[in-house]
């Protein structure tokens, strides 16, 4: 089991009253799935993910990645932990503007402590833009900088790789196209892919769908037509 | 021994190396509404033992939360120094609970780390409850009238309402009716028993709704429904405003209007009030003529301990065609009294004292203290429970600091209450610690600084120890 939690709750102290975020969330994920988690949105799918991603704790409830019990690492534990074995892809892509496609990438091996810089080149070419390495971020449109994310975000080699709305900001073409990639390195190289999206189209082409409203878990394993059901 | 001593001064090295950290704190109310602005404070903190370079933040907002500012890049901080910024943010969210990532990278001697902070953003749809209108029928003395209210929600969906009254002298049956949710307008029904010997011509009923919001609070929300009651011959009636009444000397406005064709003679007024003080109380008229209205200003005192609705009492016996009349009605008003709420701290070493006074001439509910820093000072727990403060008295709350947490550290204290009205107030302050006056002399040496110190300590021992044992060595050979 890659991700497991148990009894998640994630309460923030607002205004003096206790708003629950997360209520009583558990979940399974096994290696080399290929999930989305998805809700309208405040439904606090963005936390849940935070929290798989070691960037928040639960208030309640056992967090374990990778069979290990994250809640008894520090601050400084968790960053490591983060650092080494999660990928992440938002929906904004914050390239740096005055690097090109491929140094954007070799910063990212560089703070991962790899100094094979010539994996840029490789990671490009995985995610279809071998030949845009020397393409400024303004000299990509939104979907080719996503993918730029995309490789940078697999510079660190990591086995989970969490994408919060990926697909938001960029149009129909595009988003099959990164979606196509996450969907290749789910199958070909076996990493655990988890999208949060409020996009039911997005939902449909992972394998599992993970339904999560006012904090809690409709469902954790639905159909699309179930999906749209408990959504309605 | 020498293996002893190289295996503890790696131990105490490593404790060093681990201390350098960069907190990002946050400091801003994070409740809001639909279509509001938001101001967020970040600071970052270098708390570590040698320089931070090259630190570099993105910020990720959810798709309805908009900003001119996605990074912050700061060339390097300095052990103890901080950089804060200010965030302008807009957003037009569906109620519901937002984060915003802080996530980045920086750079000292011990390689690049990452850092990260969540910063919780609640959207809330706040209700906005009314009574829109409301229908009645049969509304004689002595009868039981029909009552129809519209109550309407122009705001969020509230949940688990209660309507109830609790006025005995023209009640409602049922005194109280449950809804599971109010999203827009809904008709209830109740039956309104106006007694026979009622004086005035209004019935005055106080109706108190309480709801649970969006959120799970429990609010309430206070209102007055005026049912006019038909005149019928031969009747008295007493006229007033709902008014609010200050701490002190007021003047009611009572009006007694005979509505009959024939005079009223004799008429005496007498109020029964136990916790006000009415100066010109046993008022004597001795004539009213037909269709006459007679303004009689009343003086009462209202004393500093009385707040809230409160309902005057009074009886009226009068003559109309030689017949006695005895009726008995009620004055309702509003008191203008609310808390005053003040705050005074005192801060020791290891804990910190709030006290909370009230200074007001009414209650505070369910009042809260959040206490939070804004760097590595950790403060337990960050909420105090003050629950109902009464006028006139103090409530203390302790808090207990950690270690890093010294004289100039800077606190925000929150306070929240609602008062007898249901109107919710907020407080905010920032202060250094030093600035709330400390009873204990605090030594500015956190404990990292201390650990680094008998580090070096040991190193030089450990050092001349080495080289004296190796000339030692020497000699002898």
């Amino acid at each position: 089991m890659i991700v497991k939690l148990e009894n998640i709750e994630k309460v923030y102290y607002v205004g003096g009253y206790p708003i629950k975020a997360l209520d009583n969330i558990s979940l399974k994920i096994k290696e080399g799935e290929f999930l989305s988690i998805v809700g309208p949105s405040g439904s606090g799918k963005s936390t849940l993910l935070a929290i798989m991603g070691c960037l928040d704790r639960p208030t309640k409830g056992k967090v374990y990645l990778f069979g290990k019990d994250i809640s008894k690492l520090n601050d400084n534990q968790l960053s490591e932990f983060r650092k080494k074995y999660i990928g992440f892809i938002f929906q904004q892509y914050y390239l740096f503007s005055y690097l090109n496609a491929l140094e954007n990438v070799q910063i990212s091996l560089r703070i991962s402590g790899n100094s094979n810089l010539e994996k840029a080149k490789e990671l490009l070419n995985k995610v279809g833009l071998g030949d845009r390495l020397y393409n400024y971020p303004n000299q990509l449109s939104g979907g080719q900088q996503q993918r730029v994310v995309i490789a940078r975000a697999l510079a660190k080699d990591p086995k989970l790789i969490l994408a919060d709305e990926p697909t938001a900001n960029i149009d129909e073409k595009s988003a099959n196209e990164v979606l196509d990639i996450l969907k290749k390195l789910n199958e070909d190289e076996n990493r655990t892919i988890i999208i949060v999206t409020h996009d039911l189209r997005v939902a449909e082409k992972t394998n599992r769908i993970v339904v999560i409203r006012n904090g809690k878990i409709l469902s954790d394993d639905a159909t699309i037509d179930e999906t749209i059901e408990l959504l309605k | 021994m020498k293996k002893f001593i190289y295996i503890f001064l790696l131990i105490l090295l490593f404790f060093s190396i681990k201390s350098l950290q960069i907190n990002i704190t946050k400091i801003s109310p994070t409740i809001v509404k639909t279509n509001s602005n938001i101001n967020l404070g970040v600071c970052i903190i270098n708390n570590g033992l040698s320089q931070a370079s090259m630190i570099n933040l993105n910020i990720y907002y959810p798709n309805c939360i908009y900003s001119n500012q996605s990074s912050i890049y700061i060339p390097y901080l300095n052990p103890g120094d901080s950089y804060c910024t200010s965030l302008n943010l807009y957003e037009n969210c569906n109620p519901g609970s937002y984060i915003i990532i802080i996530n980045g990278t920086y750079s000292n001697n011990n390689g690049v780390s990452e850092i990260s902070q969540i910063y919780p953003i609640i959207v809330e749809n706040l209700p906005y409850i009314t009574i829109s209108s409301y229908h009645y029928s049969n509304n004689y003395y002595g009868s039981i009238a029909n009552l129809i209210l519209n109550i309407t929600n122009y705001g969020g969906e509230i949940y688990n309402v209660l309507i109830r009254s609790n006025f005995s002298a023209c009640s409602l049956e049922p005194s109280s009716i449950y809804l599971d949710n109010l999203s827009s307008s809904t008709l209830i029904n109740f039956q309104l028993l106006i007694p026979s010997n009622y004086a005035n011509n209004y019935c005055t009923i106080p109706l108190f709704i309480i709801y649970q919001d969006s959120l799970g609070n429990i609010n309430n929300y206070t209102t007055f429904i005026n049912v006019p009651i038909l005149p019928s011959n031969n009747r008295l009636e007493v006229l007033y405003d709902i008014e609010y009444l200050n701490i002190g000397e007021n003047i009611i406005n009572l009006t007694l209007y005979n509505p009959t064709n024939s005079n009223i003679s004799d008429i005496s007024l007498t109020f029964t009030s136990k916790n006000i003080s009415i100066v010109n109380n046993n008022i004597y008229i001795s004539n009213i003529l037909p269709g006459q209205k007679i303004n009689i200003p009343i003086k009462v005192i209202v004393n500093n301990n009385l707040y809230g609705t409160i309902i005057i009492p009074f009886n009226i016996q009068y003559y109309s065609n030689s017949v006695l009349y005895n009726l008995s009605g009620y004055v309702v008003e509003n008191i203008n009294a609310y808390p005053n709420i003040t705050l005074s701290g005192l801060y020791s070493s290891k804990t910190l004292t709030f006290n909370v006074f009230n200074y007001g001439n009414a209650p505070a509910y369910n009042m809260y203290i959040n206490v939070y820093s804004s760097d590595k000072c950790t403060i337990s727990p960050n909420q105090g429970y003050i629950g109902e403060l009464d006028p006139g008295n103090s409530n203390a709350v302790i808090f207990t600091l950690n270690n890093n947490c010294y004289p100039n550290t800077t606190i925000y204290i929150q306070i929240y209450y609602t008062d007898i009205f249901g109107n919710r107030y907020s407080m905010f302050y920032n202060t250094s610690l030093e600035d709330l006056g400390y009873n204990i002399y605090y030594n500015r040496s956190s404990e990292n600084n201390l650990i680094s110190i008998i580090a070096l300590i040991l190193i030089f021992t450990g050092i001349i120890y080495y080289i004296m044992k190796k000339k030692k060595k020497n000699e002898n050979q």
